[in-house]
């Protein structure tokens, strides 16, 4: 029996159960590899989507014999020896480019996420009226100028190295708050009131939400934690699903503005 | 009495936020290029954000900084305005620097090196596998926010033509 389609030899789809447990997925020239290295033997079974069930590697050697007939990168298509080596060498600092670039945008996304932030925000009619950040803990705060409404994000990126980001996906700790000015001393003393209490609140779960009033500016606010995952909304090449974004923060706030007006009507 | 304190409070606070405004219009007019941020510092008056822009023939990433300098208090704002510097800077990077492009870049960083980015000057500064452009405006805030729609597509006008200006001179360092 042969295999009827076979994946493509560079395409990462290809499962493997060893005696050391079920490995992979990998292309067709990785395996051919770890054949070669000894890490996998002829008699393990594989899989890939498509197949009814598991196989032997023994009795399928299409899966790894059209590898070896395709032609290695050599000179032969006319090309000079110098060029050829230009040509490795080339890939070579392009993978290393690559290398850099993945740690890079592993630790600057969560400001990728920010830029976003700020963006649905103005697009629905806020302005940006506070920023704070020194590359890590960021601080936003925005105002409707038609109700002086306002809103504001704290976020810490938790997942800022290659390998945390690749384990955990880009996760951040998120703070939505609303805020609304009050021209009443004694509804702005009841907030404190509450802030007060609030500071009672050491926990570090999700959905508490607690209350700032601000004496200055005359503002009472609530707040709530959340963690979200930034590659939820950022993908790659820096692609932002605005759409899921604005969902989300109008769902927080709309929910928070609920809760502030029934707590300090 | 309190509302009367508060609302005097929310004037200052509004006044003092100018800059962050800008700001914000500028990451939203970035965005809108297709020019994601991917780095903020911003403390008081002085703000820089770091953009890439991916896709860009030639540019690597852009970073600006917005360094307030008049119109936080009422006296100052109401005589001067508010103005603020923007320093826009783009960057070219090529994957591979030889010798020869060090020795290169000595001589027009020598050739720089007391050049200020006023009064419409260029400067270039090279490092490594990185080349520079920097240009520095004087910009009236005013003229940017509160404005609506016609105050963003004036942001847009400017950042597009500083940033134009910039590429062009980067073009000729842009190694394939």
């Amino acid at each position: 029996m042969s295999l009827d389609s076979l994946p493509a030899p560079d395409a990462p789809v290809v499962h493997v159960s060893t005696a050391r447990g079920q490995v992979g997925p990998w292309s067709r020239i990785e395996l051919s590899a770890r054949l070669d290295g000894g890490e996998v033997q002829r008699d393990d079974h594989f899989w890939y989507d498509g197949l009814a069930g598991w196989l032997p590697l023994s009795a399928h050697p299409e899966l790894l014999q059209d590898l070896a007939a395709e032609p290695p990168p050599s000179p032969a298509d006319g090309r000079s020896q110098d060029d050829f080596l230009d040509d490795v060498f080339g890939e070579l600092i392009h993978q290393s480019w690559a290398y850099h670039n993945a740690h890079t945008e592993a630790g600057h996304i969560d400001e990728v996420f920010l830029g976003a932030l700020i963006t649905a925000t103005l697009d629905n009619g806020l302005a940006l009226i506070d920023i704070t950040s020194d590359g890590t803990h960021h601080y936003l705060r925005f105002e409707d100028f038609t109700d002086h409404s306002r809103v504001i994000y704290r976020m810490t990126h938790l997942t800022g190295t290659l390998i945390s980001s690749k384990v955990l996906g880009h996760q951040a700790r998120v703070v939505v708050g609303y805020g609304e000015r009050v021209k009443n001393f004694g509804t702005v003393w009841k907030a404190l009131k509450a802030e007060w209490k609030s500071g009672y609140l050491t926990s570090d779960e999700p959905g508490t939400i607690s209350v700032d009033g601000d004496m200055n500016s005359s503002y009472i606010y609530v707040q709530v934690d959340m963690f979200w995952r930034l590659d939820d909304y950022i993908g790659e090449r820096y692609a932002t699903d605005y759409e899921k974004l604005r969902l989300h923060l109008d769902a927080s706030v709309h929910a928070l503005r609920k809760y502030l007006r029934g707590r300090f009507a | 009495m309190f509302g009367l304190m508060a609302s005097f409070a929310h004037k200052a606070e509004m006044r003092e936020s100018k800059d962050e405004m800008l700001i914000g219009e500028i990451v939203r007019a970035m965005a809108r290029q297709g020019f994601p941020s991917v780095a903020f510092r911003a403390h008081d008056d002085r703000q820089v954000v770091r953009f890439r822009t991916p896709g860009d023939p030639v540019l690597y990433g852009v970073f600006l900084v917005l360094d307030r300098k008049t119109g936080t208090g009422a006296i100052s704002s109401a005589i001067l305005g508010s103005k603020a510097t923007l320093r826009v800077t783009a960057e070219v990077k090529n994957l591979l620097t030889d010798p020869d492009d060090l020795v290169k870049m000595y001589k027009t960083d020598l050739a720089n090196m007391f050049k200020m980015p006023v009064l419409g000057g260029i400067k270039l500064n090279h490092e490594l596998n990185s080349v520079f452009a920097t240009k520095q405006t004087v910009i009236e805030i005013d003229h940017f926010v509160m404005k609506g729609e016609d105050g963003v597509k004036r942001l847009e006008g400017v950042l597009g033509g500083l940033i134009g200006e910039l590429r062009d001179k980067l073009a000729p360092y842009k190694k394939a």
